[in-house]
């Protein structure tokens, strides 16, 4: 279980401060998987960086099973090695081969041993990698960067899952692919997964639960569980998947109304 | 049937390869990568040297004003074994001295540098001006302490060589991408492992650059220093030929020295590719 108990953050500029996020309160239940959807700029992407500690929040704090932290007392380490992140770019480091990078956690960890090793190439497998794991990243395309983006944030076998819009830089037809692939690992593996993004069918098809944001400061405006009876190609055609979609996309408007007015 | 394609007819085996474009004629030479880089720098110094012989005939120069590359050649032959090679040797061995001084000098200034800001604003600006500052200059200060002692030249050419590779390695160390960076913050890095996982590896080929300048600046700061102080070194054997007139051992030193210049350069070159395999 993870919670998030009345977060904001206050980034300090030379010049005037910005109020990112102001009183967020957020629940992750063991092996659900959460959406954050809302406009660009409304802290999204900061949420799940206060969650991996890489940003501290100036106030409030994070309970992820019974072990707290907050501005002044940093994230137990046992606790990160339980949670991989997943990038909006691939984040893959030009001198190493695909299968080193995917490895990097594992040495990171300190996770040796041929077991991982093992664990490490039947993912590489599984994500149609093999063929491009001994070469440099510079020579994979966007899709397959991506892949092994997600493949090195699960090599430690991690049972929470920051994605912050992972596949936002990619076309709508390997989004959806991936997306699918997502939903297929999320299965097998049961995990909790907080996924960040401002695609509205994206979120609906993905989540179990949906929190809604606005911008300035950057808060939730509201909460939407989501039951699709299938979560495939036909799940497009659902009555509710329109239901749910214009339901975010009237919150998201109000607010935009309210703001113009 | 012009004259052409009667030739073609004649020669079948060349007949396809007269109507082709020097480039594609040259295309199976040029395949390999070693007489790309080159055959067109060693056709046009022949060129030169060619002009340069021609221009001394012409003019009837003689040799106490402008030698011939004929008679270059000559000296650099008869004086090689004798004269030249020690003097090539003796700086050399102030270079290999003074060079990896400067790597391990600049490397920890380096290092230490971007650890704090303070320190790199203290530094870097004293670097500064030991590069830019004439090598000359520096000598009779060391004189001083330590009279005609080859440590002098040594200690120049760190001076000058230092500066240039831990700027260039700073340079690496400091300029990072905050998204590499933010994914070693994901897993909970030290310090340490966000130096030998990233920040070593992401400086590599500004590295390379500053080793690769400080060949150059330590061949120019060596032969300084031999010219300023010495009674041995390539530098002198310039200065002493030139006082003698001879200008054709001028010469022969002067290809010499430039020759190990390109090798020292090309040998950084070499080991850069075999070490940066990702670019």
């Amino acid at each position: 279980m993870m919670e998030l108990i009345n977060v904001s953050k206050r980034f300090i500029a030379r010049r005037e401060d910005l109020l990112a996020l102001s009183g967020i309160n957020m629940r992750v239940g063991d092996g659900e998987f959460v959406c954050v959807v809302g406009p660009s700029g409304c802290g999204k992407s900061t949420i799940i960086r206060i969650i991996n500690d890489i940003i501290k929040p100036s106030s409030g704090r994070v309970v992820v099973d019974g072990f707290t932290y907050e501005k002044n007392a940093p994230i137990p380490h046992k606790l990160i090695r339980r949670m991989g992140f997943i990038f909006q770019i691939p984040n893959l480091y030009p001198w190493l081969t695909v299968r080193e990078n995917i490895r990097l956690p594992l040495d990171i960890f300190g996770l040796r041993g041929q077991k991982w090793m093992n664990h490490a190439d039947f993912l590489i497998e599984k994500a149609g990698l093999s063929s491009c794991a001994d070469q440099y990243p510079g020579s994979l395309s966007q899709g397959m960067s991506q892949r092994a983006g997600v493949v090195r944030a699960m090599v430690h076998k991690p049972d929470i899952l920051l994605m912050d819009e992972p596949f936002g830089a990619l076309d709508e037809r390997t989004r959806e692919r991936m997306d699918f692939e997502l939903l297929d690992i999320w299965r097998e593996n049961g995990m909790s997964v907080v996924f960040i993004t401002h695609n509205i069918g994206e979120a609906v098809l993905l989540a179990q639960r949906i929190y809604i944001m606005a911008t300035a400061p950057g808060r939730i405006i509201d909460t939407l569980r989501v039951d699709l009876k299938k979560r495939d190609m036909s799940s497009f055609e659902d009555a509710r998947f329109e239901e749910y979609s214009s339901r975010i996309n009237n919150a998201i408007g109000n607010i935009l109304l309210e703001k113009a007015v | 049937m012009n004259k052409r394609d009667a030739f073609a007819q004649k020669v079948p085996s060349l007949g396809n390869m007269v109507d082709l474009p020097v480039e594609n004629i040259m295309a199976p030479v040029l395949k390999r990568a070693w007489m790309k880089k080159f055959l067109y720098p060693m056709i046009l110094s022949g060129c030169l040297v060619a002009l340069w012989q021609w221009c001394v005939n012409f003019f009837q120069l003689p040799g106490t004003v402008m030698p011939g590359p004929l008679s270059v050649v000559r000296a650099l032959r008869t004086n090689f074994g004798n004269i030249i090679l020690p003097d090539l040797l003796f700086t050399l061995k102030i270079i290999a001295a003074g060079y990896a001084i400067s790597i391990l000098t600049g490397f920890l200034l380096a290092a230490l540098c971007s650890q704090s800001k303070w320190l790199s604003r203290s530094i870097a600006p004293i670097a500064v001006m030991f590069m830019v500052m004439p090598t000359i200059i520096l000598i009779p200060i060391f004189m001083v302490f330590l009279g005609f002692s080859p440590i002098v030249r040594v200690i120049v050419v760190s001076l000058q060589c230092a500066p240039i590779i831990m700027l260039n390695t700073l340079a690496g160390f400091t300029a990072m991408e905050p998204s590499h960076l933010e994914m070693l913050s994901a897993h909970g890095c030290s310090k340490w492992q966000i130096f030998t996982k990233y920040t070593f590896f992401n400086a590599m080929p500004r590295i390379f650059t500053g080793l690769k300048l400080g060949c150059i600046i330590s061949i120019i700061a060596a032969l300084g220093s031999d010219f300023a102080m010495g009674k041995t070194g390539l530098g002198y054997r310039i200065k002493i030929s030139s006082s003698m007139v001879a200008l054709d051992m001028v010469f022969a030193t002067i290809i010499v020295a430039a020759l190990l210049g390109i090798i020292m350069f090309e040998a950084v070159s070499f080991i850069e590719k075999r070490v940066i395999v990702w670019r």
